[in-house]
């Protein structure tokens, strides 16, 4: 089937065309009919609208060629919204002062105000959703001599892990194809491609790459929650004598790691 | 007793994501909003001054409250709660000591001076209920103890007394005297009657700020970088994208183009560019990435201030505007991390002003404007490849404009020539600073192009990607 004929496609698109505005925004654009009865005939309308619109189209194209696709594309089409919402301010000011019989210039301080506090809030909340993101490198860095790089090897590839441990040697591993593990060899159209290192797979194959990497200090990260390694993968892992648990990670959301250390350095 | 009654509080804490909004807006917001009541105070103009005196009161209170705590801390180190490895931590703090709040002085001392002038008694006892959930805040929110925030009501009180006492005698009284003095005679200044009541205040003030664009679109640029340059400070984390930007930087700064590009061929250079100068000049590559993404981010109010204006003819609604895109969450947040949409949006925007100048130009000379508008647009498209989407939307919105004057029997000849030679000025001054760019990436691993090399993929993906596959790539995300 097409994805335009995807009702669930569809379901997920508008979902993020509705994500990336703001109720506020909504509600001036709501009241901003008389505003744009007024302008109609402005040129620099038509064109906002056909860039709004043009742009909603390309990311359609985008989105239903499925390619990986971010919230972020979206930025665009949230500034134009924005800028339209403008308009709609006025027409709100005057409703709401003649239905509660305040000034237009309280209702609108009131109404700036609590934007200003609520938008504020939302766009400066702290953010602490993925605390083992740190904590691991931190961890891994605590447990190499300052001179070395230590070596990552994990199913859940992120280039956070190696930014934070300061080092450029990530290799992914994918415990559901028999231990395979791959490096990253470059970037293709966004998406990152990623090169096998050996054909002998199996935990054989990468205790053997570990004891290759003589005196380096190899670190794996196993994400052990439901979208990472199963618990006979776990066990599996955990049987290799070499290996020893360092620390256990989880957060708000569920997600759970596990970091290993492998002890087959010489000093 | 103090860590059960931490426990107490802070156990509710993690549960529920709307009540942990609620306590950490709790926690954040009361110190602004006390700020706020203040500024009321002062401005409300009362013609005894009392309200103006015990305004000031409840700030000298506050000075003194947390000049007493900074002693305290000189002498006395009490760790954390998320130090000690207790509670959930719902904020970020740095690990000093814990012993007395800094939040809850602050609010107590206003709160407690408020309550004891007669004029605001009821401004102060609604502040002190205020600042005890703002306080019960902060130890919901795992940076405080309960015994640090009786701690510092105690202070608090008695740095609120002191405040009072002093504020109408001695020196403390003078200085007190003359400030207020001095306000009256610029408030006569400003605005003529000195007994205009607030709103008329706020109202005079927006006025004068609708009827100078300039101080409109400054106040708003205040405002947006205000907010970003905050951002940074909430985010403990480099976003995933920013990792390889930074990457990419610190080759380039050190002159390793091919390595640079090598990690990612068909990443548009200029955003890399800047961050590796900025890095040339001293500053690392993180913090560079952040500030352009800050300074561009609140830049970009000046375009969609100036589109809003043309296309609503009036200041009012292009500063709403303004006001809506300077605190929106989703910029605020791309505009205080290492990510290259805000320079994007800033250069897009702006080249979609420039279009719109062009087209309203009646003159040859507005020629110019298309030049610069694609000149503008290819920096857009050097820090995103979607910028060459503008060139269609130009051509299109072209289209439609000649189609519309056709339909309503207006003369077309004149308008369509000059528009369509702005156009393809337009598309030749954007190949044109193209040519600059590609020839400095000549040789290297980098296969950036002025037009996005991706259209033919996207387009054939669109018409041969089936449901399952799209969904698949959705769930993966």
């Amino acid at each position: 089937m097409n994805t335009v004929f995807s009702l669930r496609l569809w379901l997920i698109f508008l979902r993020r065309i509705m994500l990336s505005c703001y109720p506020a925004e909504v509600a001036f654009l709501l009241f901003s009919r008389k505003t744009f009865a007024r302008i109609k005939e402005s040129r620099a309308l038509r064109v906002v609208l056909v860039f709004i619109v043009c742009d909603l189209a390309v990311r359609a194209v985008v989105f239903f060629a499925g390619v990986p696709f971010s919230g972020r594309y979206f930025l665009p089409w949230t500034v134009g919204f924005a800028l339209l919402a403008g308009g709609g301010f006025e027409p709100l000011a005057e409703f709401a002062a003649t239905r509660t019989r305040v000034s237009k210039n309280i209702v609108g301080i009131v109404v700036f105000c609590a934007i200003a506090i609520g938008y504020s809030i939302k766009a400066l909340h702290p953010r602490k959703d993925k605390p083992w993101l740190q904590a691991i490198p931190a961890k891994i860095r605590s447990l190499t001599p300052e001179e070395m790089e230590p070596v990552i090897i994990s199913n859940y590839m992120d280039g956070r892990f190696g930014y934070y441990a300061d080092t450029t040697r990530l290799i992914l591993l994918q415990p559901e194809k028999e231990w395979a593990l791959y490096v990253q060899r470059r970037r293709c159209g966004g998406d990152v491609q990623w090169s096998q290192l050996k054909r002998d797979v199996g935990l054989k194959g990468l205790r053997g790459l570990v004891f290759g990497l003589n005196n380096q200090r190899v670190f794996i990260i196993l994400r052990v929650d439901s979208h990472g390694a199963s618990s006979d993968q776990v066990a599996e892992l955990e049987s290799l004598s070499c290996l020893r648990v360092v620390e256990s990670y989880a957060d708000r959301k569920g997600r759970r790691f596990k970091l290993y250390a492998f002890s087959n350095s010489n000093d | 007793m103090n860590v059960k009654l931490f426990e107490l509080i802070n156990s509710l804490a993690g549960h529920n994501a709307a009540v942990d909004a609620c306590g950490v807006a709790l926690a954040i917001a009361t110190p602004y909003l006390f700020c706020a009541l203040l500024l009321y105070l002062w401005f409300s103009n009362r013609p005894d001054d009392a309200a103006r005196r015990s305004a000031l009161a409840a700030g000298e209170a506050a000075v003194f409250g947390l000049a007493v705590n900074l002693l305290i801390v000189l002498f006395y180190y009490h760790a954390r709660p998320f130090v000690l490895g207790l509670g959930t931590q719902l904020v970020p703090h740095a690990p000093d000591s814990s012993f007395p709040s800094d939040h809850a002085t602050f609010l107590f001392s206003i709160a407690c001076a408020l309550c004891m002038a007669r004029s605001t008694r009821g401004w102060g006892v609604a502040a002190l209920v205020l600042a005890f959930f703002g306080s019960v805040a902060r130890v919901f929110c795992g940076v405080h103890f309960s015994f640090d925030i009786i701690g510092s009501f105690g202070v608090s009180a008695a740095s609120a007394a002191v405040a009072f006492h002093f504020s109408s005698k001695g020196v403390l009284g003078r200085v007190n005297d003359w400030a207020i003095a001095l306000y009256k005679r610029l408030d006569v200044k400003v605005f003529g009657d000195p007994g205009k009541p607030f709103h008329e205040r706020v109202t005079f003030a927006v006025d004068f700020l609708l009827k100078h664009r300039a101080f409109t679109v400054a106040a708003l640029l205040i405002l947006a970088f205000a907010v970003r340059a905050a951002k940074p400070f909430t985010t403990d984390r480099i976003s995933k994208d920013g990792v390889l930007y930074v990457y990419m930087a610190r080759d380039l700064a050190s002159g390793d183009v091919d390595a640079a590009f090598a990690r990612n061929p068909r990443m548009p250079p200029l955003y890399i560019w800047m961050m590796a100068e900025a890095r040339g000049m001293g500053m690392d590559a993180e913090s560079a990435g952040c500030w352009i993404s800050i300074i561009a981010g609140s830049l970009l109010l000046i375009p969609v201030f100036l589109i809003a204006e043309m296309v609503f003819g009036s200041c009012s609604a292009a500063a709403v505007a303004g006001f809506l895109v300077a605190l929106n969450p989703k910029l605020i947040s791309v505009s205080g991390r290492v990510m290259r949409d805000s320079l994007f949006l800033f250069f897009l925007f702006s080249a979609l002003y420039l279009l719109l100048k062009a087209l309203d130009s009646e003159r040859w000379r507005g020629l110019a404007l298309w030049v610069v508008a694609g000149v503008v647009l290819l920096f857009a498209a050097a820090v995103r490849t979607e910028g060459v989407e503008l060139l269609g939307i130009a051509a299109l919105a072209v289209m439609l404009e000649l189609s519309i004057s056709k339909l309503r029997h207006r003369p077309v000849g004149k308008r369509a020539v000059k528009w369509c030679c702005g156009l393809v000025c337009m598309c030749l001054a954007y190949y044109a600073s193209s040519l600059p760019i590609s020839a400095s990436l000549d040789g290297t691993s980098s296969t950036w192009a002025a037009v996005d090399r991706r259209i033919p993929s996207y387009v054939k993906g669109f018409f041969r990607v089936s449901a399952e596959s799209a969904l698949k790539t959705e769930d993966t995300l």
